[in-house]
């Protein structure tokens, strides 16, 4: 287990960072698509499409293992005061066992679609700018795996915390999705 | 069963796994596969699954919301926002409960640069609060003009809850914008109104404060903010010049807010690091969400239970103020255990289509969605609003004290609510003035 904490840590972060990158390349590419069009009249071919195909998919699944990780997913806090953490953690544990499972029928099912994209070299739906964007599509099912790995290893320690084999830590189950309200 | 009855289990198991702590991203789009597959059978469910959050998230409309998001998450860690709350205090410092009227607007003219409620409510729990405590101010009315206050900024532009609504319910975001401006305005009037009343009435509540500034610094604090006015003109000339899509505008005002950084010599690497790490991590939770509501919204749309639901209210035709009541009704149970985003994205794929027959304005039904949405951030047992309060401030107010306080403003909530139902014109005015027809 230990052996896989490593490379699994550093591959979440390294593409945490790389969507940090997409948005600020994002931001950039559009500012000068914009000056370029109202300046001198020359706009950047094909921003449109980069932005939505390839930017906008980057920016939503490569930062998807790091949301698992920090637990930044919404959930419903109706019984957080009324259980005790044990019985919490048991629950978290289980329904993490249940979104692995999700997340990697979704990684095999984007998996699956991302392949035969792959193989016809998929381009964006444009006539004018056919941007490649087959690569792109396998961010989901990177995101996906990531995200599937930390439920995993979040479910054991859930779990183990439900046991009683290790003492409930302080904070680990109640701070859920305070990130996300509109 | 048919395909309505699946419809309607559907809703059912959605509702026991968010009881569960399932991840409402997770339960919605587990729902819908589990949904589609017994109306449609198990390749097309499957397919729908492979193909849809791909499609889902390559979005162009949507492209704005990390866009705004990157821009107030950088008004924010450059300290820039910080400056208007000075101002404000020292523009109200001679009415009853002058903090407390100071705070209130300061978070609405917070909302103007940003994007989330989350950061604006921190960043007043965290320099409001404790200098209302300092000057005796009662506990709960302090930490509840915080929490209450915060919640503006969803109906003030730029708002993340309309860039998602219009994108759902297909009404343009500038129109949607311009319809929060003046709910978002009288929202802040009110609680002016009833924060100086009740401070009136009871001293104690909010003690009157003493001028403690010199003409010339405030003179100096009016400067210091010069930044919120412009990043505000940069947004919306952008946006209603006609020379550029949201996008674009949000895209500029996010590059605008670097500019800004840079000139006041307050852009670092770790400013531009946890800004692009913060919105990042939004986004990504946010569209989660939303990749579950739009598969959520498919199940819907194979089960016609939308349809259906709609074709039963037209043939019982309701006034539309008690079909309103109704929904006012559904929202605020709702919002008693699910959170603001998650109301809406479970909520629009069965509210929108039947409004749609009906024939409601869907710009309106935006405004007064995204207010009732904003009430149930606000009441026990989880309004997230007082839980954010409560997380900067400690110990040293209980929830129970801040939620207390929170009545006041719900109270005087459910009035504004009420004026937005029934006066229409509230909300369209200014977009149809701003459309010049």
């Amino acid at each position: 287990m230990k052996l896989l904490v490593g490379p699994l840590d550093r591959a979440s972060s390294w593409l945490f960072a790389l969507g940090g990158a997409a948005t600020l390349a994002m931001m950039l590419h559009v500012c000068v698509d914009v000056l370029g069009r109202l300046l001198f009249n020359a706009p950047i071919p094909g921003t449109l499409e980069v932005v939505t195909y390839v930017y906008m998919v980057a920016v939503v699944f490569l930062p998807l293992g790091m949301v698992q990780r920090r637990r930044q997913q919404i959930i419903v806090e109706l019984f957080s005061q009324v259980f005790p953490r044990r019985v919490l953690a048991g629950l978290d544990g289980s329904i993490a066992l249940v979104g692995c499972a999700f997340m990697l029928t979704l990684a095999w099912a984007s998996g699956e679609d991302a392949w035969a994209k792959t193989l016809i070299r998929e381009t964006a739906p444009s006539e004018l700018n056919p941007v490649p964007i087959w690569p792109v599509r396998w961010t989901v099912v990177i995101g996906a795996l990531l995200a599937a790995a930390y439920l995993l290893r979040q479910a054991i320690a859930d779990l183990k915390v439900a046991s009683g084999a290790v003492a409930v830590p302080e904070g680990a189950v109640a701070m859920h999705g305070m990130e996300s309200a509109p | 069963m048919t395909n309505f009855q699946i419809g309607l289990a559907g809703i059912g198991c959605l509702f026991m796994l968010l009881l569960l702590r399932m991840p409402i991203a997770f339960a919605l789009a587990m729902v819908s596969i589990g949904g589609m597959t017994a109306i449609r059978g198990s390749d097309a469910a499957f397919g729908a699954l492979g193909s849809l959050p791909y499609e889902f998230s390559a979005n162009w409309t949507l492209s704005a919301a990390p866009m705004f998001l990157l821009m107030g998450a950088i008004a924010f860690h450059s300290g820039m926002t910080a400056s208007v709350y000075k101002v404000c205090r020292m523009w109200f410092w001679w009415v009853p409960g002058g903090l407390a009227v100071a705070t209130n607007w300061a978070s609405t003219a917070f909302g103007a640069v940003s994007g989330s409620s989350v950061a604006v409510t921190a960043v007043m729990a965290r320099i409001a609060v404790p200098e209302m405590l300092r000057h005796r101010y009662d506990a709960s009315l302090a930490t509840a003009v915080v929490a209450a206050s915060g919640t503006i900024d969803a109906l003030i532009p730029p708002s993340i809850a309309f860039i998602i609504y219009s994108w759902y319910a297909e009404v343009p975001i500038t129109d949607l914008f311009m319809a929060g401006v003046i709910p978002g305005l009288l929202t802040a009037v009110v609680y002016t109104v009833m924060i100086v009343t009740r401070c009136s009435l009871d001293p104690t509540l909010g003690p009157r404060g003493s001028k403690d500034f010199t003409p010339a610094e405030r003179r100096a604090a009016n400067l210091d903010a010069w930044p919120l006015p412009v990043l505000f003109i940069g947004i919306f000339g952008t946006l209603y010049s006609g020379l550029m899509t949201s996008t674009e505008a949000a895209a500029g005002s996010a590059a605008l807010a670097c500019a800004i950084a840079i000139v006041r010599r307050e852009m670092s690497w770790p400013v531009l690091r946890d800004s692009l790490s913060e919105s990042a991590l939004t986004t990504a939770s946010l569209f989660l969400i939303v990749i579950g509501a739009a598969l959520f919204t498919r199940f819907m749309a194979v089960s016609s239970l939308p349809l259906e639901l709609g074709k039963l209210i037209t043939s019982w035709q309701p006034s539309v103020t008690t079909f309103m009541l109704i929904v006012t009704g559904i929202y605020i149970v709702l919002g008693m255990f699910l959170e603001g985003m998650g109301i809406m994205m479970l909520t629009l794929p069965i509210l929108v289509p039947i409004c749609r027959t009906l024939g409601l304005d869907l710009v309106w039904l935006g405004v007064v969605v995204v207010k009732l949405i904003l009430l149930g951030l606000m009441h026990p047992p989880i309004g997230i609003q007082a839980f954010i309060v409560k997380g900067v401030v400690g110990n040293e107010v209980p929830l129970t004290t801040i939620f207390r306080g929170l009545l006041w403003f719900l109270a005087v909530e459910l009035v504004i609510i009420g004026l937005l139902i029934t006066f229409p014109d509230i909300s369209l005015w200014l977009p149809r003035v701003m459309r010049g027809s």
